[in-house]
């Protein structure tokens, strides 16, 4: 078999394995016990043959909490969801929302430009565009025929 | 019966609840609820027969042409509903929506507060 080839065939569905990996990530870091935490921050994902993009639902986050680290194909982003500070004489009542600190990794299908990641905080979804490195995009050859 | 006395209810393929944290403060009850992807033009909250509704809806996003797709959310209709006292000053509800979360002050009424009564005796 030709892997080279191979790799080009799977290239659009390889996003699909991004839970799989991030469990196994997950576990490799955190151990066996690791389960899937509903804490974590709900993705979506595209990509096509120029660029990935994530969006991320975190209300309510501030900015400067947010870290995003960029390292070839791996992709991280922290965070601290800081939760109301209870002032004297307060309580709270009810407690749905999460809040606290999360981190949520992923492979992405390919290396990204660092230098030209952005990110973009709306309504509580944060939006981010990683382009893919020049030299790693796919390049058409054009093939002269003698005749 | 005309079809102008009908008027369909039409329902978003999700409600969701919101989730919600309950404060009380000194003043009153601080609500503080999650609904990313709503933006102002989309959030509604009413106050009737004392019910509090907050209803909202997020779009859905506008990629996922082309390439390949991992969806864990989309565009969703967030409904709930919450029954007032009557110590709260209905005239004095404020609500604002920052970065997907919507916070909102009930305060109680003036005569519910607290108050020191100063009492004359006379002799």
């Amino acid at each position: 078999m030709w892997p080279e080839i191979s790799r080009g065939w799977f290239y659009p569905s390889v996003l699909e394995g991004l839970p799989v990996f991030e469990d196994r990530f997950n576990r490799l870091v955190n151990g066996d016990n690791y389960t899937r935490s509903q804490s974590l921050p709900r993705l979506n994902a595209w990509a096509d043959k120029e660029s990935v993009v994530l969006e991320f639902e975190l209300p309510g986050v501030k900015v400067e909490d947010l870290d995003i680290t960029v390292s070839g194909s791996s992709f991280t982003i922290k965070g601290d969801r800081k939760g109301y500070q209870l002032a004297d004489g307060e309580q709270q009542l009810r407690s749905e929302r999460r809040c606290g600190v999360f981190s949520r990794s992923l492979e992405l299908p390919f290396k990204v430009d660092s230098g030209k990641v952005e990110a973009k905080y709306e309504e509580g979804i944060l939006k981010v565009t990683l382009p893919r490195v020049e030299e790693d995009k796919p390049r058409k050859i054009s093939i002269n025929v003698k005749q | 019966m005309s079809e102008q006395n009908v008027t369909e209810k039409v329902v978003a393929d999700r409600i969701v609840q919101p989730a919600v944290d309950l404060f009380e403060t000194k003043n009153g009850v601080l609500v503080l609820l999650d609904m990313p992807g709503v933006t102002t033009d989309y959030l509604d909250v009413d106050l009737e027969d004392g019910i509090l509704t907050v209803e909202g809806s997020s779009k859905s996003s506008t990629y996922c042409g082309g390439g390949s797709c991992l969806a864990e959310f989309g565009a969703k209709k967030y409904r709930r509903q919450f029954q007032i006292s009557e110590d709260v000053d209905v005239g004095k509800i404020e609500a604002t929506l920052k970065n997907g979360e919507l916070r909102i002050v009930l305060p109680k009424s003036e005569r519910v507060k607290p108050k020191k009564v100063n009492v004359k005796v006379d002799n």
